[in-house]
């Protein structure tokens, strides 16, 4: 069942991912790390964001956490932490995305750094 | 206020979806809306918030579907089953709201319905559609019935006619009314009786040749007597069957009983406005005139699809033929022709020959309406070998063109037989639901052959349609070498 789901990996659902992998987060900040981390190109609205992350959920590659202690704010948000299952999905996405990089550069459309 | 509205826009979303995160969405939307301030970032949150429903909401939706599959799996495999979308039941005002939707529309439709469009032309050819007639605007319409407002005038035929003719007709001189619509009599005894005598009091009145007249109405009437139509209890087979009756006994297919369910009403000549309507649409399709060059061998080629009539069209019919008179021979294409005007059929044929010819009409009043206007200045083709090229869609005044070129011997038809157009003359109305339409021509057809009515004219070069083009070139060069 997860195979039919998130394969192949939407582009949201990987950034996701990538945004839990340092910290865990809610809504709002799930958004603002992917913001920052592709430059601004992608700003997740709600709707995706939550589609994405129900899926994730359900799939069991992130799960719901109580908030944090230090959270001041009166109202109570729903965080979300990266599980095993998710890093290792994340890191072999990661590793496809090599490989397309290394073709690309072998067909010589790409000369960027070498990552 | 901004925030209202997307708590608006967020209700598009399924409402399993909403449940679950309804107000983490909101939530996010104030967050942003917070930290987004001044006119840039609010638009750019605005963009955000749109493309974000365009992306999400189908997907959305589609995450519904798979909440069936369990049910769909686990039921018993033949026994059918159903599921509910959602745990909670569908709020009564939902009922309320649909019951409402559906009753607004259901009335803005019928008042549309009611209140827009009067377009006469559709009209008529609609109420003929029902009855199987086709309104023929060229019929002379002498009015035989002694202008007491009777005569309708239309030409019919027994097959279907091709469709294209009501859109590229010309308004109809007269044609059927479909306004105001009463419900049909009862079909009975009094009723046939009351055909049988209009019919009869008609033919005897109206029909060219009063032997014939006489001698068909006896013979309507003493079948009536006999009890021959009690058990006809359909008014439509009842007008078949006295058609065929008509036909056999007179030796004439140009007898056609008609009955409409909708009632026959006759109405003003045509408007201004719909001959205006003809024009345009006449001279948009350049007059019928679909393709006029000539080919390989100097064999001029005219594919004409409609006989327009020639006042409105006299000019494109005069290039036409200018520009075939070049030509050493001539193939005239009337394989998509579906008639028109009698007019049109004597001035091109009037191109043919270096004197007036006879062209039988059965629809023309009189002999003097019968010839063509030869010889006509500027034309090269009188002498020209002709070949006319013919189908089962050839039909009416394109019928008429092949018949008397066949019968006078000037051109050669090649092809399959035309479709057989009843073309009467004249339309008598019997009651507001049957009428009779029959030859208006006292004039007897000069021909060995009979014409086209219900029989179609026989081509000489029986080939398929769509070989005729091919078989009459290669006739063509042939008789063109010899020469």
């Amino acid at each position: 069942m997860p195979k039919r789901k998130l394969d192949p990996l939407p582009s949201a659902a990987f950034q996701i991912l990538l945004s839990l992998a340092g910290e865990d987060l809610h809504g709002y900040g799930i958004m603002r790390q992917i913001e920052e981390q592709t430059g601004g190109r992608m700003r997740l609205g709600p709707g995706t964001l939550y589609s994405s992350v129900q899926t994730l959920l359900e799939e069991g590659l992130i799960e719901e956490i109580d908030s944090p202690a230090e959270a001041v704010d009166a109202r109570r948000r729903r965080h979300y932490r990266l599980t095993a299952g998710g890093r290792k999905l994340a890191r072999s996405e990661a590793g496809r995305l090599a490989d397309l990089l290394r073709v690309a550069r072998a067909r010589k459309i790409y000369k960027g750094d070498y990552v | 206020m901004s925030e209202k509205i997307y708590a608006l826009l967020f209700r598009l979303f399924p409402s399993r979806f909403r449940a679950a995160w309804g107000e983490e969405s909101l939530d996010l939307y104030r967050q942003r809306a917070q930290h987004e301030r001044g006119f840039r970032p609010r638009v750019r949150l605005w963009r955000d918030l749109l493309a974000d429903l365009a992306v999400a909401l189908p997907g959305a939706y589609l995450r519904e579907e798979p909440a069936l599959s369990p049910a769909r799996e686990t039921g018993p495999g033949a026994v059918p089953s159903f599921t509910m979308l959602d745990e909670k039941p569908i709020r009564s005002s939902a009922y309320f709201y649909g019951t409402l939707l559906t009753l607004a529309l259901l009335a803005a439709v019928s008042i549309l319905a009611k209140h827009t469009g009067h377009f006469p032309v559709l009209r008529a050819s609609q109420a003929a559609e029902a009855n199987g007639v086709t309104v023929d605007p060229w019929a002379t319409g002498r009015g035989a019935g002694g202008g007491d407002g009777d005569t309708a005038v239309i030409g019919n035929g027994p097959g279907a006619p091709p469709a294209e003719r009501a859109s590229s007709g010309k308004p109809p001189a007269s044609y059927v009314s479909v306004a105001q619509s009463k419900p049909l009599a009862l079909f009975d005894d009094a009723e046939r009786r009351r055909v049988i005598a209009g019919i009869a009091e008609t033919v005897r009145k109206e029909y060219p040749d009063h032997a014939t007249a006489e001698r068909v109405s006896r013979s309507l009437q003493a079948n009536e007597r006999g009890g021959g139509y009690d058990t006809v209890d359909d008014p439509a087979a009842f007008a078949t069957l006295l058609t065929r009756q008509l036909r056999s006994a007179s030796g004439d297919t140009h007898f056609e009983v008609v009955f409409s369910a909708m009632p026959l009403h006759q109405s003003a000549a045509p408007t201004a406005e719909q001959d205006a309507q003809y024009r345009a649409i006449a001279l948009a399709a350049n007059c019928g005139f679909v393709d006029v060059k000539i080919l390989p061998n100097r064999i001029g080629y005219l594919k004409l699809d409609t006989f327009s009539d020639p006042q409105i069209c006299g000019g494109e019919a005069i290039a036409a033929m200018k520009k075939l008179s070049a030509a050493q021979g001539l193939i005239i294409d009337l394989r998509d022709n579906s008639g028109g005007s009698p007019e049109m059929v004597l001035f091109l044929a009037g191109w043919l020959f270096d004197k007036p010819a006879f062209f039988w009409n059965p629809r023309a009043d009189s002999a003097a309406n019968m010839w063509t206007h030869s010889p006509m200045a500027g034309s090269g083709l009188a002498h020209k070998p002709v070949w006319v090229l013919t189908s089962g869609r050839t039909w009416s005044a394109a019928e008429h063109f092949s018949y008397d070129l066949k019968e006078l011997h000037r051109a050669t038809l090649v092809g399959e037989t035309t479709g057989g157009a009843t073309d009467v003359g004249v339309f008598h109305n019997i009651d507001e639901h049957f009428g009779i339409g029959m030859r208006e021509s006292r004039v007897a057809n000069p021909y060995p052959d009979p014409d086209w009515a219900g029989r179609g004219v026989q081509p000489d070069v029986r080939v398929p349609a769509d070989d005729a083009l091919a078989a009459a070139q290669a006739r063509a060069l042939q008789q063109l070498a010899r020469r």
